[in-house]
């Protein structure tokens, strides 16, 4: 082979290798490869659950199942719900307001981010201040436990506002006790002036997971009806929807209800 | 061979990076709300789009969902009779009749629950079941696709709302369901009264609408709303004329149809079935889970003195004692004047949920 052709076939073979190579290189840097950036693993934020046992005399309260007063009478709740607000402590807001429901939600109430060692104690409305009491409802965020579509029946109008209580049921008020359910009973309970404040302190919480800490509050049943000065005969005092007629009713039934929340 | 190299490099170079997609793109749906109605949660799996509503739209028309060829969902939702069904129970294309009435299908973007006994938790869900239930449209769903996608012109709408060249049950169930959270009624007479009443601005048509509301439907309406009164607020209030929930409203003692109980096996909720909304209730008869009451006059009659005390009746029904909320003849008048406020003639009328033909 005379030195020009060898040059000419090195410098070819030359080429070849040099465009395989680049092809090659290029393959594998043609596409942008996703920039393998360095995350940061942070912490998970801590989390705060407060979950709410409806209880009579110490035991769960079952929806439906019958229970005795300290009158006598048998009595079977349908309905437990109310709503919370401005629940914090000291001036920590733990979450603006909440929604309970024992029928739709069991037990769970409230989650948030928050760090559990702020919250040894926590005071909260029982009912909707009026600075928001007569808002739309339908305007509230979707995700605001207020808006009209959270809050469900717990609302009666733009006027009167929400309904702060509702503890609904039958009750046996027959004097010998037959079992026939003769009497329903409705506690519908609002309006600004019977906005009530309710406090649980020395709270103990218990670490679940691994950034999630959990307090179980209870409600006692029970004092709903049976509290001294305060009771309710269910025989005749079994409903209030918040008229001034029910003045005195409504005030004892939502002071008893959140007198009732304690740990 | 330099040559074949090259062609090989170019190749790779073609080849090698991750072709991008190429993506469709939807039209977003300007859902027009009414300013006094709460903010509709739309799922995240189904976005309102110009091309899923117009495609719904025509589904909802469309007789191939059925076993026969011969109805679709207007069959027992006709926009005449308010998107529900004139006939007590509705009839199958195998002439087999159901045992509750159709419901009327209006505001449903904002239920949290679907049919009479809630079992159906979201709309999509609501939609597959008419197509394959025997006694109403009785069709296979493979069947109905099968049909729909020998189609062209499905086709091409299938791709433009959704970007799929193979579609299937669960693309129909979202393009019907996008439909119907157009469907929305918020313009009658009643509005305008709830928007007075609560301070809220009146446009210049509404303040027309205002100044010819009568003496007996604003008495009615107080009778609605009066705990002493007619009482109906409990379950039938806000924008929605209705609140979220099941009960037993007084219609029997005995149940044959369990209701929400069928669902949940709850004995407790025995004879309960979903509140539904008021809106447009004069046109929506016959009334009732089982449509028993043709008239709005027997439904009165029945809240007045025709409730019957059941173990898992609402604690509502505070009058059930007495047989309901006892209204004389001059008060039934006013509540019944109210309650044909609620008809929203913009909503019955509004060509775009009429079909849209071929």
């Amino acid at each position: 082979m005379n030195d020009r052709l060898y040059f000419y076939v090195n410098k070819k073979k030359t080429m070849e290798k040099l465009v395989a190579l680049l092809a090659l290189s290029l393959l594998f840097t043609a596409c942008k490869d996703k920039e393998e950036n360095e995350t940061e693993v942070t912490a998970p934020a801590k989390k705060v659950q407060i979950d709410l046992q409806p209880q009579f005399d110490g035991e769960n309260l079952v929806l439906n199942q019958t229970y005795t007063t300290d009158q006598g009478f048998s009595v079977q709740f349908t309905k437990l719900a109310f709503i919370a607000t401005n629940l914090n402590n000291d001036g920590n807001e733990l979450t603006a307001s909440a929604v309970y429901n024992y029928e739709e939600d069991g037990t769970k109430w409230i989650e948030a981010e928050a760090d559990y060692a702020q919250f040894s104690k926590l005071e909260m409305f029982v009912g909707v201040p009026s600075t928001i009491n007569h808002q739309d409802p339908a305007a509230v965020p979707n995700t605001d436990p207020l808006n009209i579509l959270n809050v469900g029946a717990m609302h009666w109008g733009w006027n009167p506002g929400y309904i702060f209580v509702q503890v609904e049921g039958k009750a046996d008020t027959t004097a010998a006790q037959t079992g026939v359910f003769d009497q329903n009973f409705v506690y519908h309970v609002g309006k600004d002036l019977n906005l009530r404040l309710a406090t649980v302190e020395n709270i103990n919480y218990e670490n679940t997971t691994e950034n999630t800490y959990n307090a179980l509050f209870k409600i006692k049943m029970e004092e709903f009806f049976d509290n001294g000065a305060n009771s309710i005969d269910v025989r005749t005092e079994n409903s209030s929807h918040s008229l001034d007629s029910q003045a005195q009713l409504s005030a004892k039934a939502i002071s008893n209800f959140a007198n009732a929340i304690v740990q | 061979m330099v040559k074949f190299s090259l062609l090989i490099f170019l190749i790779l170079i073609a080849f090698s990076c991750k072709k991008d997609k190429v993506s469709y793109t939807a039209t977003p749906y300007n859902l027009d709300e009414p300013s006094h109605f709460p903010k509709m949660l739309i799922p995240e799996d189904n976005p309102l789009t110009v091309e899923g509503v117009e495609l719904g739209r025509k589904l909802f028309y469309e007789e191939k969902l059925s076993g026969d060829n011969s109805m679709n969902c207007a069959a027992c939702h006709a926009p005449s009779a308010a998107f529900s069904d004139p006939n007590q129970f509705s009839t199958g294309i195998d002439g087999v009749q159901g045992t509750r009435n159709s419901m009327a299908l209006v505001n449903l973007g904002y239920q949290n629950f679907f049919l009479w006994d809630g079992r159906a938790a979201t709309l999509e869900e609501q939609i597959l079941d008419p197509v394959s239930n025997p006694i109403e449209l009785h069709e296979d769903w493979k069947t109905a696709v099968a049909e729909l996608r020998n189609d062209v012109q499905y086709k091409n709408l299938f791709y433009k709302a959704f970007g799929v060249e193979v579609f299937d049950s669960t693309h129909v169930s979202k393009a019907i369901a996008q439909f119907l959270r157009t469907m929305i009624s918020g313009e009658s007479k009643y509005d305008v009264m709830y928007k007075f009443e609560n301070g809220l601005p009146l446009s210049s048509q509404e303040e027309v609408i205002w100044q010819n509301i009568s003496n007996e439907e604003w008495a009615g309406f107080d009778l609605f709303k009066s705990l002493n009164g007619a009482d109906c607020i409990h379950c039938h209030s806000g924008p929605l004329a209705q609140v979220q929930k099941f009960s037993n409203n007084g219609l029997d003692g005995a149940f044959s149809d369990l209701g929400r109980e069928e669902v949940t096996g709850n004995a407790n909720d025995r004879g309960k079935f979903k509140v539904p909304t008021l809106r447009n209730i004069a046109l929506s008869g016959p009334y009732m889970h089982d449509g028993r009451f043709q008239t709005l006059d027997e439904v009165i009659d029945h809240y007045s003195s025709g409730v019957i005390q059941s173990p898992t009746l609402d604690p509502l029904m505070e009058f059930a004692s007495q047989g309901g909320v006892q209204l004389d003849d001059f008060e039934k008048g006013l509540l019944k004047d109210f309650l044909n406020t609620l008809t929203d003639y913009n909503f019955i009328n509004n060509p775009a949920f009429s079909d849209p033909g071929e």
